[in-house]
């Protein structure tokens, strides 16, 4: 139904960014779809362990910084882009994944790899004890909830200055001198994020994943069919918090520090900005976006000081005319041929029909 | 602690619920009509302050009151330019398009000031009439924060009689029911979503405008204002103006509190209000429920 | 044998209002049973009052011997009560196995699981459900791009997926090409053929009706006004009277 100020009356479901049906609708891909992503993905990977030794020093910390920004991402798009939940407070379990490295250093002297195992175990406990009253809410309600959240957790810790040094955040050689090598860290961040992308990977192909996505989808129908919503859509929120925990961990041994502002939320908005660019449809999508937006600042603010003003601008323009990313402009593609499937078939009913009329 | 001190509590209080109130009756006027959240709406307010700052300039408070008058005009007419070019693709849109839509316009508005206004914050001073302070029981408060908080007074008497008492309040509560149906009786909906945004960006240059005595003017104003903001229009309920009143006045009650007994939490008191309101009412204290 | 489903005396009042008044009503395992009635006599009240969105003001629902009153509506699902709804209610960017698959999985008790393997041993399954109601070529086509009439169909199927022992069907029908409803009407009787399911319907198309039920119950102003095989029904001077129009069908 069109309505005079040219939107649409109809309800889209939550999540549901894309004007109709048009793009990357599913993530099922055809047998010969999926040896070609797999071959693409054996080629990627190849490249990212000749990077580590070939690549500049720069150029590798670039990669770092993306990395981690990519299990973020992908962290973040769990909520967002699978459990149909805009979360402007995915911060707080990135900042609290760096901060339990940091204030473990800081207090305990706590060796450094006991406390990057515990960063996103505490991570994931403070994103249940936030989910359960977040997710009482919905909708925007959520969104500006999630952000109260990180703005709460970032005054904190900025006022709380004998606990966590402030705004000056925590320096020092928090991460042993194994990794303050950047080549070494190259390949401890990129391990461990491939290991966290792979089992993001494995939840959402997993029958939890296809029940979160039904509920995204369709809230009333999945309660009808017998499907506890709040108990999914918790644990969703508890595993990406675990997972924003350990980019956290990634961030520390990046920077070596640890600062408030990891915790608000405009660091909330780094994420939710990767996989819109990126496309929210696609898993690595996200990732994509990471990278993108990490070699486009680096890139940009080296010419210009006009960073920002190119960045909303690129920013609104996704989002007024591409908000399926770029991932999503790939499988658009894809997306066409189904729906031009779908329209033969609605000819050949109609054909049916009148052939039925006439005998 | 003397009933002085609390009383001068208060109203410093009372005056920050004031000018917070205009902005967030702003945000949630934009919200009832058109359900859309507008996070460039600090940098609107941000763009008032500035605005009266220039005008002002060395001129130390003569030229105040006209400054403080056209400044918010400047504003309203940056608030249509946003609706007419943005906004009004975005209605209707998914929450995520909206959100990010309106960051992006307060990134390239911040970048503009920057250029236009530099870094250096400004200061302007209160106009001599209202230059003085008042004492209550040995403390003294300042005179223009009382006018403050007469002005925030003011404001809302004047949205409540233009919502309940005009014709275009009128059609604005009914483009919420059933815009569609207003459309056919006659209505330029597209006119009147223009002219309500560009009424809540006023609202938000009036609130940044009159501010300037009262604090520095910088370019982090913005950031800092749309958070507190939001936490005002959520808790009192999002689309209602009477919410947003009741709001501002819970988080003043809790800042003079945090102040006088919690001083290191304070800043944190806005915060969980929020989500103590939140979690016992998850619309807000007079919101209505939405399932979109 | 025992009736599968039994209402006793169920009634709901909204005010002073009377929607339903004192219907009772028992089905047999197997049957299909239509409800029919003019708009307004209470047949939407009474599906919700089956399936636990309304809570009735007195009166009892039984399914295979299990109270089910006062139930919430995902409890008297579990409980083997399933709805079909009248308005198109599907998951639009999930495949069509994939929706069914959700609601055998949510059944099944294993919708948190993180094994993939717990959804590929349900394949089998799925497909069976989906060539029962010939959406087999279908599978991994999306759900919104369906025609009106798969949608329907696959919404029977996601219901068949929660394995149901009633389905209530609320106008099967509604909204479809003549097509289209001769296949809901083949797929109706598939389902108690091959999977023994009860069915309940209402509907307003009387071909549909007189095609396909055992018994039918018709309701006028809440209250049942006759039941009995659709011949007994279309030949009752009242239900004619009332209902019909005056004109013998």
């Amino acid at each position: 139904m069109t309505v005079p100020w040219g939107g649409e009356l109809a309800e889209e479901p939550v999540g549901d960014n894309s004007r109709g049906h048009s793009a990357a609708e599913s993530e099922w891909v055809s047998p010969r779809g999926r040896r070609q992503q797999i071959a693409w993905l054996i080629v990627l990977v190849v490249l990212l362990l000749l990077g580590g030794r070939t690549l500049g020093v720069t150029n590798v910390e670039i990669l770092i910084d993306s990395m981690q920004f990519a299990v973020f991402a992908c962290a973040t798009n769990l909520v967002i882009g699978y459990g149909g939940l805009v979360s402007f407070g995915q911060a707080v379990f990135y900042g609290i994944g760096a901060y339990t490295i940091g204030l473990t250093w800081m207090h305990m002297r706590l060796d450094f790899w006991i406390a990057f195992g515990a960063a996103p175990i505490v991570a994931g406990i403070a994103a249940l004890l936030v989910g359960l009253i977040v997710l009482r809410t919905r909708g925007l309600y959520f969104a500006l909830l999630t952000l109260a959240f990180a703005q709460l957790c970032y005054t904190v810790t900025l006022l709380q200055t004998g606990f966590t040094n402030g705004s000056t955040g925590i320096f020092g050689s928090l991460i042993p001198s194994l990794l303050v090598n950047p080549r070494n860290a190259y390949y401890f961040v990129f391990g461990i994020s491939a290991v966290a992308l792979l089992a993001m990977w494995f939840v959402i192909r997993s029958p939890f994943g296809l029940t979160l996505k039904a509920i995204r989808e369709n809230r009333g129908r999945a309660e009808a069919i017998g499907i506890n919503v709040f108990r999914h859509q918790l644990a969703a929120f508890v595993i990406s918090g675990f997972f924003c925990g350990l980019a956290g961990g990634l961030f520390v041994i990046y920077d070596n520090a640890t600062y408030p502002h990891l915790l608000d939320w405009i660091t909330s908005g780094f994420p939710v900005f990767m996989l819109v660019i990126g496309g929210m449809a696609l898993f690595l999508g996200p990732a994509l976006g990471a990278l993108v937006y990490t070699v486009a600042y680096t890139e940009i603010s080296q010419r210009t000081q006009q960073w920002e003003l190119i960045f909303g601008i690129v920013l609104v323009i996704v989002a007024l005319f591409a908000p399926e990313g770029l991932g999503g402009l790939v499988a658009a593609r894809t997306g066409r041929r189904r729906s031009w499937h779908a329209l033969l078939r609605v000819a050949r009913d109609r054909y049916d029909v009148l052939r039925g009329d006439r005998v | 602690m003397s009933w002085g001190s609390i009383s001068i509590a208060l109203l410093t209080s009372l005056s920050s619920a004031a000018s917070l109130f205009m902005v967030a009756a702003g945000l949630t006027l934009i919200f009832g009509a058109m359900r859309v959240i507008n996070l460039a709406h600090g940098s609107l307010y941000m763009y008032g302050a500035f605005a009266v700052a220039t005008i002002v300039g060395a001129a130390s408070g003569e030229r105040f009151w006209f400054a403080v008058a056209l400044a918010p005009l400047g504003v309203a007419a940056v608030g249509v330019l946003i609706e007419v070019t943005v906004m009004r693709r975005v209605y209707r849109r998914d929450h995520l398009v909206q959100l990010l839509s309106t960051y992006g316009i307060s990134l390239i508005m911040a970048d503009i000031a920057l250029s236009l206004w530099g870094g250096s914050p400004r200061s302007v001073s209160a106009p001599a009439i209202l230059a003085g302070a008042i004492t209550i029981a040995g403390h003294t408060f300042p005179e223009y924060e009382l006018f403050l908080i007469g002005v925030g007074l003011a404001v809302g008497l004047a949205l409540w009689l233009l919502l309940a008492r005009t014709p275009l309040g009128w059609r604005i509560r009914a483009s919420v029911e059933d815009a569609e149906l207003l459309s056919v009786q006659g209505t330029n909906v597209r006119l009147l979503y223009t002219a309500v945004f560009g009424l809540g960006a006023l609202l938000a240059g009036i609130g940044g405008a009159l501010i300037t005595p009262v604090q520095g003017v910088d370019l982090g104003m913005g950031d800092s204002i749309i958070v507190a903001a939001f936490i005002v229009a959520v808790i009192g309920g999002l689309g209602s103006i009477a919410g947003a009143a009741l709001g501002a006045l819970i988080i003043a009650v809790f800042e003079m509190v945090g102040t006088l007994w919690l001083p290191s939490w304070a800043p944190a008191s806005l915060y969980i209000a929020m989500i103590v309101v939140l979690a016992l009412k998850p619309w807000g204290l007079l919101g209505v429920k939405d399932n979109s | 044998m025992n009736p599968l489903l039994v209402v006793d005396d169920i009634t709901k009042k909204f005010g002073g209002f009377l929607a339903v008044d004192g219907v009772s009503l028992s089905v047999d395992a197997g049957e299909i049973h239509a409800v029919i009635g003019p708009n307004g006599a209470g047949k939407s009240t009474l599906f919700k009052l089956l399936t636990g969105v309304y809570t009735p003001t007195r009166g009892t629902v039984e399914v295979s011997g299990t109270a089910v009153t006062g139930m919430r509506p995902h409890g008297v699902a579990r409980a083997g009560l399933v709805q079909v709804f009248q308005t198109s209610s599907i998951f639009p960017r999930l495949t069509v196995e994939e929706s069914v698959a959700t609601s055998l999985l949510a059944t099944s008790g294993m919708s948190m699981s993180l094994r993939r393997r717990d959804w590929v041993r349900l394949r089998d399954e799925v497909a069976s459900l989906l060539g029962d109601v010939g959406l087999l070529d279908e599978a991994r086509s999306i759900a919104a791009a369906l025609s009106h009439g798969d949608q329907r169909a696959l919404e029977v199927a996601v219901a068949l997926g929660c394995r149901p022992s009633v389905l209530l069907l609320d106008e099967p029908t509604a909204g479809m090409s003549p097509f289209e409803t001769e296949r809901m009407v083949a797929l109706i009787k598939t389902l108690r053929e091959v999977r023994g399911v009860t069915i309940v319907l209402s509907e307003h198309d009387m071909d549909v009706v007189f095609g396909l039920s055992d018994r039918v119950t018709v309701m006028h102003h809440g209250q049942v006004l006759r039941v009995g095989s659709p011949v007994e029904v279309a030949n009752d001077e009242q239900v004619i009277a009332v209902y019909l129009g005056g004109e013998r069908v």
